[in-house]
């Protein structure tokens, strides 16, 4: 969890830096590229915590996603449909999902923990 | 063998599927412009109504000078005889009727907001846009307190304002607006007030629609003036009416 | 492949997240909306709408111009500013509606239901309102009347159109059934406004069965307009007190 947002923050950092920009034109398809990898990130985050953490996973999700919901974006656009919001109620729900089920994970370890120390 | 049918089942149902999709394509691609995406199109539309908007305050600016200056020639012509200055006054009052001059002076100012959004049902557009004709009714009871001039969101009322539906917009004197409608007039105040806010009026009505309703009396308004050539093309004077 | 701790594999990509969202931040993107047909469409026309307020300005502009330039010429001395000033004085009467005017157009009748039977659920929707009258004439304003007359009253901007009981007060005025609306412009324009299917006049005569005859004419008079004309509280801007 921890690692996660640092990383986050120092990729932001870096990203500022840089002088690298896209065309404002595919921003919309980007952003919900990201929340598709935020998704991903939670997801393995998640897993990680499970102690079922698959590397080949984890990348084939974080960039097929991506790829899926940019894709999507794209065509919605091109189509005059919104398909986008499909990839948004998706990777957004299942991100709520994952949050929720690392939280129980973190407060489920600390409480074990607790339960030991008072058996002792 | 089975596998074969239902490969070819899935085959069928994708050429359809393609079908579809490229039409679909053709006739996005058509409103929009060729090899343009449709975001894309959308930021270029905005950044011309904001360079066309520009244009559009220029133009006024002249048109105000030019009004300035023909005002003052005329004042100027007029003060050298008695008979020319009854004469500009005369001009003065049907120019004031017809809705050809600023007006200032106490009044009301109606301001009509939207119901709050969650009373809406999903709708895209503000809900004044399909009760049209509440705005005529307002005029019509504000004439009727005896409004000496009258607008809508800055668009003077005069006698060849139409208030028309366009899409989700409304359009008055042929210029688009939008809720919230601020109507203001010009008269007395409190006749004026009275006129619309007793219990049943049109206020109330409006009231219980949900729209949140605004009325102030206030020592001066000004009324803008009517900005369109009107040209008589059916009409002629009769002529022993004529002056 | 395995043994590297999925830690840093998550930092990495959590980096890569955060790289691209920056980017994107600095984009300053006005709005990420979907665009819907619908929204292009609406931007086209409201595109369309100021080009005409620009181009309308534009022809006010010349007439102003012209205006002017007249009046320089009387500042030479070449004209007499009463010629010009009656003439102003002629046009602005017109257009205030103090002048009777004639000209091609239509002659609109509206009755109350005459069946006996009540057509609603409610006798209020046989009967014609303010409301019906104020439509109609809305009607026939954006269809381009120039003038418009209910039973003998002119009406114009200032006309009040209210129901009193049995009656309708114009001008001032009570007026009874059978309305007769005059209306002076493109005679088929104006016939379209309120007999073409959805519009107001439309529904009004075939769903709560009121009666609308309209005629079409070559000549119409309508008389100068006759109610209040004073202005106690409006001045023209700037020159008040």
């Amino acid at each position: 969890m921890f690692f996660a947002l640092m990383g986050i923050l120092i990729g932001a950092i870096i990203g500022f830096l840089l002088p690298f920009t896209y065309n404002t034109t595919y921003s919309l398809y980007i952003s919900v590229a990201i929340l598709a990898c935020l998704d991903s990130v939670f997801g393995g985050i998640k897993a990680n915590l499970e102690k079922n953490f698959d590397i080949n996973i984890f990348i084939s999700g974080f960039f097929g996603n991506a790829i899926l919901a940019a894709f999507l974006a794209y065509i919605g656009d091109r189509l005059g449909v919104p398909l986008y919001y499909a990839a948004i109620f998706t990777f957004g729900g299942r991100l709520f999902e994952n949050f929720a089920a690392i939280r129980r994970l973190l407060l489920f370890k600390k409480r074990t923990k607790k339960d030991e120390l008072d058996l002792n | 063998m089975k596998n074969l049918k239902e490969q070819m089942a899935l085959a069928l149902v994708s050429i359809f599927l393609g079908l579809i999709l490229s039409i679909q394509f053709k006739t996005i691609n058509k409103t929009v412009g060729e090899g343009v995406l449709p975001t894309q199109r959308a930021q270029q539309l905005a950044v011309e109504l904001k360079k066309i908007q520009g244009e559009r305050d220029l133009q006024l600016k002249r048109l105000e000078e030019l009004e300035t200056k023909i005002k003052q020639y005329e004042k100027g012509e007029a003060d050298k005889n008695v008979y020319a200055e009854n004469l500009y006054k005369d001009t003065l009052k049907y120019r004031m009727l017809a809705g050809y001059v600023d007006l200032e002076g106490p009044g009301i100012t109606l301001e009509i907001n939207d119901p709050p959004i969650d009373l809406q049902f999903g709708e895209q557009y503000s809900p004044i846009v399909d009760e049209l004709d509440i705005i005529l009714q307002i005029v019509s009871i504000l004439n009727a307190a005896e409004a000496e001039a009258i607008s809508i969101n800055d668009q003077r009322y005069t006698s060849y304002t139409e208030i028309v539906r366009a899409g989700d917009h409304i359009e008055i004197n042929g210029v688009s607006t939008n809720s919230p409608i601020v109507i203001k007039a010009i008269g007395d105040p409190s006749t004026l007030e009275s006129a619309l806010a007793f219990k049943g009026g049109i206020v109330w009505q409006l009231e219980n629609y949900d729209y949140i309703i605004h009325i102030n009396q206030e020592k001066k308004i000004v009324i803008p003036k009517y900005r369109k050539i009107k040209e008589f093309i059916y009409s002629k004077p009769m002529e022993d009416g004529a002056n | 492949m395995k043994s590297k701790n999925p830690k840093i594999i998550l930092m990495l990509f959590s980096i890569l997240i955060g790289v691209i969202m920056s980017t994107q931040m600095k984009l300053k993107v006005e709005s990420y909306a979907p665009v819907t047909l619908r929204s292009i469409q609406v931007a086209k026309n409201e595109i369309n709408m100021v080009n005409d307020e620009v181009t309308n300005m534009k022809e006010m502009i010349k007439v102003k111009e012209d205006e002017l330039k007249m009046l320089e010429n009387i500042a030479k001395g070449d004209d007499s500013i009463i010629d010009i000033l009656s003439q102003e004085l002629k046009s602005n009467k017109i257009k205030s509606g103090h002048t009777a005017l004639e000209g091609p157009g239509i002659i609109i009748k509206m009755y109350d239901n005459a069946e006996n039977q009540v057509i609603g659920m409610n006798i209020n929707y046989d009967v014609i309102h303010d409301v019906d009258i104020l439509n109609i004439l809305n009607d026939l304003t954006v269809a381009g009347a120039e003038a418009i007359s209910i039973n003998g009253q002119r009406v114009l901007s200032i006309s009040e159109i209210k129901c009193g009981g049995p009656i309708i007060k114009v001008n001032g005025k009570s007026l009874g059934t059978p309305f007769i609306i005059k209306a002076i412009g493109d005679p088929k324009l104006l016939n379209a406004s309120i007999n073409a299917p959805g519009t107001y006049g439309d529904t009004l005569k075939n769903v709560y069965q009121i009666g609308i005859e309209s005629t079409l004419e070559d000549k119409i008079l309508i008389p100068e307009y006759s109610g209040r004309f004073n202005f106690k509280y409006a001045k023209p801007l700037g020159e008040g007190d």
